[in-house]
């Protein structure tokens, strides 16, 4: 079933004498228990590009269809409804609360959702058992790792049951160790639960957790790659390949 | 070029620092408007009025100022610590780019002496303005005639306020260098996503703290209202001590308790942005424990001072009418007090009061008089009627009171007068003639603490022996009222008698009561001297010997001196109130947009994570209102207690109603601290909705 559709969406910077074209006519379709990745390098769009799916920026030009609704013409109200209900958010950076617990943190997002509160302790603690942060869960950001940050950045998203889960650079900030842990427990997500993802990432490793990786370059699909049958290891030098040739020079790669 | 950066900073700044703005405007306009008051017209007449007093008066000013200017020096430097802390990532990319910590400090410098300049001149032009408004309060304070009005600007007020805060400016530059120097690049460039540590207290301590708190607190409000009139003074300063540090202590342990309280119930703290609002809130006061009390008992002294000054003026009006019953008393005694003090030396006067009144011219001033005699217990007669004998078998009680206040040497005598005297009196001053027995008597008095044990002895019938008869109280009370013209109600007691049983007996002393023709105060002022000086003149013409006393006490004399004292206390508590409500409002306003500032990103990820602007300005709201209104709830806690006392005091000597000086006092500080609390409000509102 197609979650996301993409059509020809178009977005500009700037004024009429210096225009930069961040999204130069992108299309594609994502399907319901996807785990998507979308690679660049920085400045080609990606993240750009994920703004404008979770509504944070609007289109200069195009559709995006979700769930068959049009979200690029949603008013404010239905925007933030939108997100709010739809949608998870993992960043680089965790963002979570300094002054509230994990536990806390995580019910944030289901007490913003107006959830009823004896609702939310068994919500919260199956989904930390989901990600293997139970025992943090009392536990204030600044006395956990990267990596349980991240988990519980992770826990929050995913905490609401949201359609989809948007994941901008989430290994950006963590060692390798924590990197993987927390890639094979959204790859159990997306496997187990059939959560949607969708990660922009610079990291080829960290992509080749995806079944699929779409590549961007100045704006522009690049190309794309499905995973198949193929196992991590293929698929990483796949996407190896397809990276050299993303940062090589055209003619280089001719 | 540094010149040109500092210029565009402030310009920059001008909308994100409005509250510092604010704070040096109103700084410097309230130093103006409440120094500048020397220069008042009618302040000065005052002055005038009595010379001795009034330097003492304008000097104690001059260091009151001196006092409130270092206070807002101090506003101004932790102002300026919000300022700097916002722009830590700024000169980050300046030290990066190669600038030396020295030509940041002259950056802020020149900044500071923009800044410094621009409050000044905007601060003065707001101060004069209102000054103008100020001058009509204190020509109504003073009650000096409007039409006297000016518009006066205080040249020296002017230098005077350039002079002080100038220094503040200095301290603020130096502090600004210091910082400078001090601080370490990486600390600058990563002072936005340091993360906070929370430290957890214990619960229990938390409860125990907070019950011991609350009990310490009921147990001081239940000493000092309970018998505040028993209440010595080391007691009273051991319960305010007290009470400051159960308010230390309980803002201690509310900012775990509160969070306890409200985590119980789920449905509360699991609902919409209140897990972060309580969590913000507890982890905010956690690190203002301290400024918080600070805050807590300057409202409360505040409220206190404000109240009980609003409270002694409001008295003062009632006070003059029950205790200056008439315009003036012209008291003539016949005889002179010698060096020891307790003999008493007879000296006959061939003419009363009313006679020399006639003599001498002055009755053209006066309108109506009377005049009555008064008897006293001396050495020629053989009445020997004290206090003791009055109060009968409530002596002991009354001598018992340890407080220390007027009161009367009970076996000393009262003064006597006849029961047509005491109704001639009555009649003139408007109030009820008394009919009694012939055996029977009665006491005038007003004074507040004799008479409930004057009454309890009238109730319970003391007998009195005067001049070998007995006598029986004729009512079952005092009668209240003076005889006498005074500042306050001191008259402990004039016993009242039937007219035969003074036949036999001199009077020592002659008062005669009356009015003025006029009814202006200006024109009883005037008339009141001409009368002075005409009566004396007579007296020194006829008697060039006499030593005795020949009196003139006015109303308007007593009046001008109790205005005048209270004007200048109702102002000083009205200046320091005022003050005090600004740098309390002002102080939390700034931390409160400096909280504001550190944890913009906290608002960021709400907002990412789904929360809609409005929850998040209600959950800001929320924060800013019992940051607020915290120090203030306890403050007037506090205050319900504080007041009881003043009323007390403020009763003995006057039985004015303080409400109204309560609710003056209630509208002046939600004007000033309701207006911090909005601006406060809609500043920090603006600056976590501020895009990255």
């Amino acid at each position: 079933m197609e979650l996301l559709t993409i059509k020809n969406i178009e977005k500009y910077y700037g004024n009429r004498s210096n225009l930069t074209k961040a999204i130069d006519d992108i299309s594609f379709k994502v399907s319901s228990g996807e785990f998507v990745a979308i690679m660049g390098a920085s400045g080609s769009g990606k993240t750009t590009l994920l703004n404008c799916i979770s509504t944070i920026d609007r289109v200069t030009a195009g559709n995006i269809f979700f769930e068959g609704t049009d979200v690029t013409h949603l008013k404010n109200k239905q925007l933030n409804a939108f997100r709010r209900d739809k949608l998870g958010f993992i960043f680089q950076d965790f963002n979570l609360l300094d002054t509230l617990t994990a536990y806390e943190n995580i019910s944030l997002a289901l007490t913003i959702q107006k959830r009823p509160a004896r609702e939310i302790d068994s919500a919260v603690r199956k989904v930390a058992e989901q990600l293997g942060i139970t025992d943090v869960l009392d536990k204030y950001p600044y006395q956990m790792s990267g990596g349980q940050k991240q988990r519980v950045a992770s826990a929050r998203a995913i905490v609401t049951e949201p359609s989809l889960v948007l994941a901008d650079e989430p290994t950006g900030a963590l060692d390798s160790k924590s990197a993987k842990l927390l890639l094979e427990r959204m790859s159990y997500l997306n496997r187990e639960l059939g959560a949607t993802i969708m990660m922009v990432t610079h990291d080829s490793f960290t992509a080749s957790y995806t079944s699929r990786v779409i590549f961007i370059k100045d704006g522009k699909i690049f190309s794309e790659l499905s995973r198949g049958d193929n196992s991590r290891k293929q698929f990483f030098d796949r996407i190896i390949d397809v990276v050299t040739l993303l940062g090589g020079d055209v003619s280089d790669a001719l | 070029m540094l010149f040109k950066l500092s210029v565009r900073n402030i310009r920059k700044s001008i909308k994100d620092y409005a509250i510092y703005f604010f704070t040096l405007i109103v700084s410097v306009a309230i130093f103006y408007l409440f120094s500048s008051i020397e220069d008042q017209e009618a302040f000065r007449k005052y002055i005038s009025t009595d010379p001795l007093s009034g330097r003492t008066i304008k000097s104690f000013l001059k260091g009151l100022s001196i006092f409130i200017a270092a206070l807002l020096g101090l506003l101004i430097v932790y102002a300026n610590r919000f300022l700097m802390k916002r722009r830590h990532k700024e000169f980050a990319i300046y030290l990066m780019l190669g600038m030396g910590k020295r030509k940041i400090s002259v950056i802020l410098f020149l900044e500071t002496l923009l800044i410094g300049l621009g409050s000044l001149v905007v601060g003065l032009i707001v101060g004069v303005g209102l000054s103008q408004f100020m001058s009509a309060l204190v020509a109504d304070l003073f009650e000096a005639d409007l039409n006297a009005y000016k518009f006066v600007i205080s040249n020296s007020t002017i230098a005077r306020t350039i002079l002080y805060f100038g220094v503040s400016y200095l301290v603020v530059m130096l502090f600004n260098g210091i910082i400078i120097t001090k601080c370490k690049l990486i600390n600058l460039m990563q002072s936005a996503r340091r993360s906070e540590k929370i430290s957890q207290k214990n619960p229990w301590l938390c409860v125990g703290v907070f019950i011991a708190a609350v009990c310490a607190l009921a147990w001081s409000y239940h000493k000092v209202t309970h018998n505040t009139l028993m209440l010595r003074k080391d007691e009273l300063l051991f319960c305010i001590g007290l009470g400051a540090v159960s308010t230390l202590l309980l803002f201690w342990s509310v900012s775990g308790l509160m969070l306890r309280a409200v985590m119980s119930v789920r449905g509360l703290y699991y609902k919409g942005l209140n897990t972060f609002t309580f969590r913000q809130i507890s982890s905010k006061i956690n690190t203002a424990v301290i400024s918080m009390t600070i805050i807590c008992l300057t409202l409360f002294i505040t409220v206190c001072t404000l109240s009980a000054s609003f409270a002694y003026r409001g008295a003062l009006n009632k006070t003059l009418r029950e205790c200056c019953p008439a315009d003036i008393e012209f008291t003539m005694s016949n005889y002179e007090r010698l060096k020891n003090k307790d003999k008493l030396e007879f000296q006959p006067i061939k003419e009363k009061p009313d006679e020399i009144i006639r003599l001498s011219g002055a009755d053209k001033y006066l309108r109506k008089t009377e005049m009555i005699s008064v008897y006293f217990e001396t050495k020629t007669n053989d009445t020997q009627v004290t206090y003791t004998d009055i109060l009968g078998k409530y002596n002991t009680e009354y001598n018992s009171q340890p407080y220390e206040r007027i009161q009367v040497e009970t076996n000393s005598s009262p003064r006597i007068c006849s029961l047509s005297d005491y109704n001639k009196l009555a009649e003139l001053f408007g109030s009820e003639k008394l009919n009694m027995e012939k055996d029977e008597y009665f006491i005038v008095a007003d004074e507040r603490s004799i008479c409930p044990f004057l009454d309890k002895a009238a109730a319970s019938g003391t007998e009195l022996t005067f001049n070998g008869r007995k006598l029986k109280p004729a009512f079952d009370k005092h009668i209240h009222g003076t005889m006498e013209l005074f500042e306050a109600p001191i008259n402990c007691g004039v016993l009242i008698v039937d007219d035969n049983l003074l036949t036999d007996m001199m009077p020592i002393m002659f008062d005669l009561f009356g009015y003025f023709n006029s009814s202006s105060k200006d024109e009883m002022r005037e008339q009141n001297k001409q009368l002075d000086a005409v009566v004396n003149k007579w007296v020194s013409q006829n008697y060039p010997d006499y030593k005795g006393e020949a009196y003139v006490e006015s109303k308007v004399k007593i009046s001008d001196n109790l205005i005048g004292e209270s004007a200048m206390m109702t102002f000083i508590g009205l200046y320091l109130g005022l003050i005090f409500i600004i740098i309390c409002a002002a102080v939390i306003a700034l931390k409160q947009l400096s909280d504001c500032t550190d944890s913009t990103g906290s608002y960021e990820i709400l907002r990412k994570i789904g929360a809609e602007e409005n929850s998040i300005s209600r959950s800001l709201f929320t924060q800013t209102a019992v940051f607020f209104f915290l120090p203030l709830l306890i403050a007037v806690v506090h205050s319900i207690f504080g007041l009881k006392i003043c009323t007390t005091i403020i009763r003995t000597f006057s039985s004015y109603n303080i409400v109204s000086s309560i609710l003056l006092t209630a509208g002046i500080i939600i004007l000033i601290y309701g207006g911090y609390f909005i601006l406060t409000y809609f500043c920090g509102r603006s600056i976590i909705r501020r895009k990255k």
